[in-house]
């Protein structure tokens, strides 16, 4: 390949990548920790105590049905580990839902439904690459933003291909820092490049279907995008009103194992209720199958009759077109495989976010090398300064923000203040002050503060699991905050425990190197910008 | 040779010359991606036996992300605006043209 062609293709490479790899990399963070969006939840949020709920989900729906009868879409949650016993919960979306469960005299009574998600959060903050807004104007931004991280992705390996074999597993780790972080970028780059290429093209198209679909309907569907969809509508004889003759929820439970084999229900969603077209939306797992959601698959059946009625979504089933739409999900997502394929992923979203940290240094080193080169040049300029701080400030702010969110949501459970209120402002409130923080002091200065504030934060999620059950026993306002330690609770305070003890063995290598290059002046020193990996 | 290769450097500015590139091709591979997904997915003769299956659709706006990358990654092998833009304009042409044969 020419010279000038690999030249322009390195151009495409550095401009797409640092206009979008800050975001990035708070979209891959809080990406990698939304693997454990129901665990995260179920750690911080204050649960009310469920004494004497029955399991008899049947008479629930049975009750449910005959105390409201014009409720016309409502959920039965089957028990978990994070849910003792069955409930069932309905309300308008994005609005509190409210909840009942039987008592133990066979009598609905109600249980407080969350104010907040933390998981959701998390999963918004993943969504959204971080920015405050709301998720409907922050979709289109972020799919601009994964469409330049494709051309990236593209351009990074058309830059790469001369030199791959030679350079792949080499990392020069020694006083050439960008050469170091050069090699560091092109490990990442590589040893994760098809789970790259797929979050690039499937974030794109989360974001910006709507566009796309909008587009098809004028360009290539010559009766519009509806005559299109109308003639997927699966006919279906109409279902009986009366819903005492329907199946109940254990039997349509046991219809949908039969129908789709493997298939674990978690909750059942009436919808159309009143209404010939009910049909009872059933979520469950099968870790053997890609599933459509991050955690489940959909079974749709006639809630009258038990039989299937659409399987598009349902694990393992469906048409060769189904299967591949299902597999797009499930690729990005990581269900599949249980626990270590979502452990995998969480990994890789951590790797992925320091290669968005490792490029964005390297545009910084570059243009300090070159900067370095002129006679009379002492310190880097005004912008290249405040990107690294930014890089910086704005990396590490989101991992704070996220433990101190978590933490201040799990403590402050017990008072009146909206959980998602905490969530928010606990957040921001971190990341403003960290990104601040690397703005006024600079990168080189802030780095080893902000890494260990960084892994502080990120210990007090264990620690707060330590704490809570000692000061449980001793104040009575805090026996809410605790409760039965699980294995979701385990994995969020093992990850944290691990995340804590990265950080902090950063900052300590970070503070030695710094200390060894103290006496050179910034503007000469080989590591100008300062190690995070 | 040196003299040349500096002359060169000191005269094209590369950087001005890839935004166009890029918001060209970024532009002109939107409709090339769109008829393309339809010629090679929904209205394609191997999927003339699934155009009732919900999926179909759905796998044919799946297709759009990629083929505009693709499109746009390429674009930047155009030596000058004047083949980028007689590149993109003629792969339209063709791409609508595969597309009106294929729903013919």
């Amino acid at each position: 390949m020419k010279a000038a062609t690999l030249r322009n293709y390195l151009s495409v490479h550095t401009w797409t990548g640092i206009l979008a790899g800050t975001l990035l990399f708070i979209a891959f963070y809080a990406g990698a920790l939304s693997m454990f969006v129901p665990e995260i939840t179920h750690w911080s949020r204050a649960e009310p105590a469920r004494n004497n709920a029955s399991q008899d989900g049947d008479a629930l729906v049975a009750a449910f049905f005959a105390a409201h009868p014009s409720i016309e879409n409502a959920t039965l949650v089957l028990p978990s580990e994070s849910n003792t016993a069955p409930l069932m919960r309905w309300g308008p979306r994005g609005t509190t839902p409210q909840q009942v469960e039987l008592d133990a005299q066979g009598q609905l009574r109600p249980v407080a439904a969350p104010a907040g998600e933390a998981g959701r959060f998390v999963d918004y903050l993943h969504r959204k690459g971080g920015l405050p807004l709301a998720l409907d104007s922050a979709e289109p931004v972020i799919g601009l933003i994964a469409l330049l991280y494709a051309l990236a992705l593209i351009s990074g390996v058309v830059v790469l291909l001369p030199s791959l074999v030679k350079d792949l597993f080499v990392l020069r780790i020694g006083r050439n820092a960008k050469r170091m972080w050069l090699d560091l970028h092109n490990l990442l780059g590589v040893a994760s490049l098809p789970f790259h290429v797929v979050m690039a093209l499937s974030a794109a198209v989360f974001c910006l279907h709507d566009w796309i679909y909008a587009a098809q309907g004028t360009l290539i569907y010559p009766q519009g995008l509806r005559s299109v969809t109308a003639r997927t509508q699966p006919q279906r004889p109409p279902v009986t009103l009366d819903r005492t003759a329907w199946r109940n929820p254990t039997q349509l439970v046991r219809d949908a194992a039969h129908a789709v084999p493997g298939f674990s229900a978690s909750a059942i969603e009436y919808r159309g209720l009143g209404t010939p077209k009910a049909s009872a939306f059933m979520a469950g797992t099968d870790d053997a199958h890609f599933k459509r959601r991050p955690r489940e698959g959909f079974a749709v059946l006639d809630p009258a009759t038990g039989a299937l009625v659409q399987n598009n979504a349902a694990p393992g089933q469906g048409s060769a077109m189904a299967r591949a739409v299902v597999s797009f999900f499930a690729l990005h997502f990581g269900s599949y495989g249980g626990m270590p394929v979502r452990l995998l992923y969480a990994v890789l979203g951590v790797m992925g976010a320091m290669l968005f940290y490792t490029g964005n240094v390297l545009w910084i080193e570059s243009r300090s090398k070159r900067l370095r080169q002129r006679p009379g040049v002492m310190e880097q300029p005004r912008h290249v300064r405040a990107i690294a701080a930014i890089n910086l400030g704005a990396s590490l702010g989101c991992v704070a923000g996220i433990s101190l969110a978590l933490v201040a949501a799990r403590w402050l459970g017990a008072t009146p203040l909206a959980p998602d209120t905490v969530l928010h402002s606990t957040y921001y409130a971190t990341f403003t002050a960290c990104l601040a923080w690397a703005l006024v002091r600079g990168a080189q200065q802030a780095t080893v503060g902000l890494l260990a504030f960084a892994a502080l934060a990120t210990a007090l999620i264990p620690l707060t699991s330590a704490i809570i059950p000692l000061v449980a026993s001793l104040a009575p306002w805090a026996q809410v905050l605790d409760k039965p330690y699980t294995n979701g609770l385990a994995w969020v305070d093992g990850l944290s425990v691990a995340g804590a003890a990265l950080l902090a063995a950063t900052a300590w290598i970070t503070h030695r190197q710094t200390g060894r290059h103290r006496s050179t002046p910034t503007s000469q020193t080989d590591f100008a910008t300062p190690a995070l990996n | 040779m040196a003299a040349t290769k500096t002359h060169k450097t000191v005269r094209q500015s590369p950087p001005l010359d890839l935004l166009h590139h890029g918001l060209v091709a970024a532009l002109l591979a939107m409709p090339l991606a769109i008829w393309l997904s339809g010629a090679l997915v929904y209205h394609a003769p191997w999927a003339a036996d699934s155009l009732n299956d919900i999926s179909t659709y759905q796998v044919t706006m799946w297709a759009v992300p990629p083929l505009w990358a693709t499109v746009v990654s390429l674009a930047f092998l155009a030596p000058s605006k004047r083949v980028l833009w007689a590149a993109l304009l003629t792969g339209n042409a063709l791409v609508w043209g595969l597309l009106r044969a294929v729903q013919a």
